[in-house]
């Protein structure tokens, strides 16, 4: 391996540069992404302390350090304080951290030997240099100058596009002398402190110029100078670097074990560093251990880098009380809720069965799970029985034993969870089970419902402070509970719990949602159900106008959108009365309007040319708007934004709409067409037929367009252009020859 | 029926064009041999040199770093440099090859940006090359661009002309690119390299991903169309698929059946198919009991069926063939004369 590697690595241990100028620390509030598709929170029965490593499917590590590259500033914190409490400074003296974090190596070496008055005068004051003198002050700085100058072998580069070209940084004659002058001052000193520095110094040297073998000798010899500190553990792990280096597998990861075991600090990158190679290396460290809590780390760590389950049957032979297990059991359960069922299947897809489980996940997978948990949950001899039934519990749910599921959830409750967020976290998983459990969904099973699907509903505001992963269970809860409805027949329930834009298709329906939400006799039960519909009465409405506009109800459209308030009322944005040779929206839009529509004016001023068209009045200029109007209305006008409410969506297009109804009444040209042709019948000379005639082609290729044809390859659409060679005597014929590209080729064409 | 029919037609077609494409090709020479060098630490072992000079190769196309996108920094660094530590083999012209991550111009579409680290890329293209003391007069980028993506790397490809006004420029082109050369651009080079492989989706699915010719075939008519001369890249590696639970859980690479023979472990449900029976540690890789490994390999017979299909379809003969990649592992999966049996189909 090379520098380089090192440099893109987040093996820290590697690239710890103890005395880096740069904090980078990618810290901040984080959230996890997973509650939609896990309603399993570790939190709620393992300890905090091994966060990092709870199951995140998408970043190598958990919570705020998911995807921390802190590699050289890790330990900045932890090199101050030591020095602080050796040289016996208060934190307050920032110059501490300031000499060992961010001072060149020049300026430490003009500290080092030049008389205080040849020093910059913010120098001067610190107290620090005013105090040189004293032994332990003059070895911080003697310290600095070869740690400083060891520098460039650890710190990673600046520049990224920088390019070394000898990845084997072998020592110079330079950094032999430094080293032998290091090793000198150790054999001179008796304070402990500063030998493990020392020490700390040549090894890390050493591993940088990739002289393991040095690196490993020295490491031996001095070993007598390492203690249980932290920074002691940061020696131990350039050797166990350098021995992974030599491609001695098996003792490197032991000594990574024991450093996750020993030290939180290095937990993320001891796990990240720990990598058998072969079975052998592998069983050699496990024979490396000479104690049960040793072994219990080693398959600690196994179970996290890889089988949480085979970790856990080992760890409980060894210790069935050991809290390692907490850690590995909420992975077991988290990665075997995110198993899939299927190949490629992604979490939308498989959030999406409604009746049965909460998710569909992988059945071997599960059956594994269960078995493994069954047998330890029976012996009743782990540290924590509560977190192990409420686990088995939820994976019974998962394949779809409810009574299986009540059985472990009543045995946990007989515990208290050691941590707070236990308690929500059973209580939600059993109303995820009796959600399961009611089937016919009665009044006695609403009944029992209410209560529960309030507690949810006031949850759901204030999951991120707990971290209960509630969200995703709570819209499968509402997706069940709405399928269950929907198979009685009760499609008002339906709706109310998962919404479907085909519920508008019927008037009937729609008008009986609305005198839901307006009644003032609703149940306790109706009234939660109307406190999670998302819609209001005005949305309703809207949705109802609008169905009944495309549907030529003119009257019945512009009495239900006067329902709709007029601050909800949207002005469409260009004249939805033009239409042009070639449609042009923005051109529309971008056109000065004397008069602008909303969507009530334009319905009123629809319903008054039917009237005139009815009564025989002006029918060619009236018919010939209304034509207008309903192309403007559809997915090919002006006026898309006519179809647009809070229930049908911002939509534009037609594939985007959920429901083929909806997108029927939007692609449609029918209602164009209809009035186009009382338009044509009533036309008085050829300008006029030959403008109707074109308008009426423009209608057919969009039918064109909606349905395709048989090839899908036609240059031109395959509609009767023919239609307008009859008045070719018009103006309107001459403007069509010159706007219309497609008409241009047919003529050409038919030449 | 119909379908029959349909494909009775192509290929009454085929066969009447088959002798004009063949009198075509008499008069084209044989494609070059060449190959991808593809490694983060340059080490030309026996096998190596040996095919280099076996195969009379002339160019070598080397991997000089990858560009990735730095979530963290919000700007794109370059990745996995080449580090060499020993000479580089000289009987061959070198050919610095750059592999561009498609996020990085997804992230990151403004052109200003573009443009500087187009010369960011050239001043260490330059600085590797250099260090290594060695000339070159070309250079290939490597990028799955997408429609969201190509107006970036496109100003990248001018912007490093302009800086570069005397070296060639090359591009490898994907399969879907060639075909729908209008939605997705064509890279302002001044060659194109087919991309023939990966051309499916990783899965526990019956078909490979390395090479699937069904999907293949239909994006091969295209190729006659396409505005860019196309030297051809075909695959000589293999790897394996581990599938854990129905669902991909890692690739492993370098592998071949000599790895899952011991039954112990494996149990071989078909060819190429091996279920464990055992949990195990093996090649830096953990397989637990129940995995699948499904393993993706070329045989030469795919290879010359490769070569057949490609031939039938290229507008003209390939000046080089360039296999991916040089590796002692690859190399010793197929008879030493393979390289150039392949280029003689053409």
């Amino acid at each position: 391996m090379t520098l380089q590697y090192f440099r893109k690595s987040l093996i820290a241990f590697s690239a710890v540069a103890f005395l880096s100028a740069g904090m980078v620390w990618a810290c901040g509030w984080w959230e996890p992404d997973v509650s939609e598709s896990s309603a399993f929170a570790p939190e709620s029965f393992a300890g905090a302390q091994y966060t990092p490593f709870f199951y995140e499917p998408d970043y190598p590590f958990y919570g705020d350090e998911s995807y921390s590259t802190n590699s050289s500033g890790r330990f900045d914190e932890n090199v101050v304080q030591d020095w602080l409490t050796y040289l016996k400074r208060p934190e307050s003296d920032s110059s501490v951290a300031y000499f060992l974090l961010k001072a060149s190596a020049e300026l430490i070496d003009s500290v080092y030997r030049l008389p205080a008055s040849q020093l910059p005068a913010s120098l001067q004051g610190m107290y620090l240099v005013q105090h040189r003198s004293n032994k332990k002050i003059s070895s911080f700085f003697r310290f600095l100058t070869f740690a400083k100058a060891n520098e460039p072998y650890a710190k990673g580069p600046d520049d990224y596009w920088g390019y070394d070209p000898v990845p084997a940084r072998q020592l110079e004659a330079s950094d032999i002398a430094r080293i032998d002058s290091m090793t000198a001052e150790m054999k001179r000193s008796k304070d402990a402190f500063l030998l493990q520095r020392y020490y700390f110094q040549i090894v890390r040297a050493y591993y940088f110029a990739q002289d393991y073998d040095a690196c490993l000798r020295f490491y031996e010899e001095h070993k007598s100078l390492l203690d249980e500190s932290l920074f002691a553990s940061r020696i131990t792990a350039y050797s166990a670097g350098a021995l992974y280096k030599q491609k001695k597998f098996g003792m490197a990861n032991y000594r990574y074990s024991r450093i996750f075991a020993q030290h939180p600090e290095q937990r993320l990158v001891a796990e990240y560093s720990f990598h058998p190679q072969e079975e052998a290396d592998w069983k050699e460290s496990l024979a490396l251990c000479r104690t049960g809590e040793e072994r219990i780390g080693m398959w600690l760590l196994m179970g996290i880098y890889n089988d949480e389950q085979r970790a856990i049957a080992e760890i409980y032979r060894i210790d069935p009380a050991s809290d390692k297990l907490d850690l590995l059991l909420s992975r077991l359960v988290n990665i075997t809720e995110a198993s899939s069922a299927t190949d490629g299947a992604d979490r939308q897809q498989r959030n999406e069965g409604k009746d049965g489980t909460f998710i569909a996940v992988n059945a071997d997978r599960l059956a594994a799970a269960i078995s493994l948990l069954q047998h330890i949950t029976e012996a009743h001899n782990t540290h924590q029985p509560f977190a192990w039934h409420m686990a088995l519990g939820y994976l019974y749910f998962l394949k779809g034993d409810a009574r299986g599921a009540t059985t472990q959830f009543d045995a946990a409750a007989k515990y208290t969870p050691a941590q707070s967020l236990g308690k929500d976290q059973l209580h939600m998983l059993r109303i995820m089970n009796l959600a399961l459990t009611s089937v016919e969904m009665n009044k006695e099973q609403e009944q029992a419902l209410l209560p529960e699907l309030e507690w949810m509903q006031q949850r759901s505001a204030d999951t991120a402070r707990t971290r209960l992963r509630l969200s995703g269970a709570y819209s499968w809860i509402k997706g069940l509970l709405s399928e269950r409805y929907r198979r009685k027949g009760n499609l008002l329930f339906a709706e109310l719990y998962d919404q479907d834009l085909n519920f508008y298709n019927d008037a009937q329906r729609a008008q009986q949602m609305k005198n839901f939400i307006r009644s003032a006799q609703l149940s306790p039960y109706e009234r939660y159900m109307r406190s999670i519909y998302p819609y209001s009465a005005s949305d309703v409405a809207a949705v109802q106008a609008i169905v009944a506009a495309f549907s030529d109800r003119l009257p019945e459209a512009v009495n239900l959108m006067s329902e709709v308030p007029e601050a909800e009322q949207v002005t469409l944005p260009g004249n939805p009365f033009n239409n042009r040779i070639q449609d042009c929206h923005d051109c529309d839009h971008a056109a000065p309007q004397k008069v602008k529509y909303t969507r009530l004016d334009f319905l009123k001023k629809m319903q008054e040319m039917r009237a005139n068209v009815d009564a025989g009045k002006d029918v060619y200029n009236n018919a010939l708007l209304l034509g207008n109007a309903f192309y403007n209305m559809s997915v090919y006008g002006n006026a898309r934004s006519f179809y647009q409410s809070a229930i049908t969506g911002e939509i534009n297009f037609a594939e985007d709409f959920a429901s083929d109804f909806f997108r029927g009444l939007i692609l449609s040209q029918e209602r164009a067409a209809h009035y186009l042709q009382l338009a044509l019948k009533a036309a008085a000379n050829d300008e006029q037929r030959a403008k109707i005639t074109y308008l009426l082609l423009k209608c057919k290729r969009n039918d064109y367009y909606t349905h395709g044809s048989e090839t899908g390859a036609e240059e031109i659409p395959p509609i009767p252009y023919a239609s307008l060679y009859a008045f070719s005597n018009t103006r309107y014929y001459q403007e069509v020859l010159s706007e219309c590209g497609y008409f241009a080729t047919f003529v050409k064409r038919k030449k | 029926m119909v379908r029959f029919l349909r494909n009775i037609y192509q290929y009454a077609v085929l066969l009447l064009w088959a002798p004009a494409f063949v009198s075509c090709h008499k008069v084209q020479k044989t494609p070059a041999v060449s190959f991808y060098y593809w490694k983060t630490t340059a080490h030309f072992g026996r096998e190596e040199r040996s095919a280099l000079t076996r195969n009379q190769v002339s160019r070598l196309y080397l991997r000089l770093f990858d560009i990735v996108w730095n979530q963290e920094k919000g700007f794109a660094i370059p990745d996995g440099l080449l580090q060499v530590q020993e000479p580089l083999p000289d009987s061959v012209t070198l050919v610095p090859v750059v592999f561009i991550r498609n996020e990085v111009f997804r992230n990151n579409p403004d052109s200003a940006q573009a443009t500087h680290l187009a010369a960011q890329t050239s001043q260490l293209i330059h600085k590797m090359m250099e260090r290594f003391g060695r000339h070159f007069a070309q250079v290939q980028f490597d990028c799955d661009w997408t429609a969201g993506s190509g107006k970036a790397y496109f100003t990248f490809l001018r912007a490093f002309r302009r800086i570069n006004p005397s070296l060639q420029l090359s591009a490898t082109i994907r399969l879907h690119q060639v075909k729908y050369p209008a939605q997705q651009g064509v890279p302002p080079v001044d060659t194109g390299v087919l991309m023939y492989y990966n051309m499916g989706r990783i899965s526990n699915g019956p078909s490979l991903s390395v090479y699937d010719r069904d999907a293949a075939l239909q994006y091969l008519p295209a190729l006659s169309r396409y505005p860019l001369p196309l030297d051809l890249a075909l695959p000589v590696f293999s790897w394996g698929i581990l599938v854990r639970n129905d669902q991909v859980h890692a690739l492993l690479n370098k592998t071949d059946e000599r790895d899952y023979a011991d039954t112990a472990y494996f149990l071989q449900e078909a060819p190429g198919r091996y279920l464990v029976k055992q949990a195990h540690f093996r090649k830096g890789f953990y397989l637990c009991r129940g995995d699948r490994v499904k393993l993706e390999q070329i045989s030469a017979g795919m290879l010359e069926e490769m070569a057949g299909d490609v031939h039938r379809y290229y507008p003209k003969t390939p000046a080089r063939i360039i296999f991916y990649d040089l590796d002692a592992f690859n190399l010793s999966r197929y008879d030493t004369s393979i390289f150039q049996e392949i280029a003689h189909r053409f």
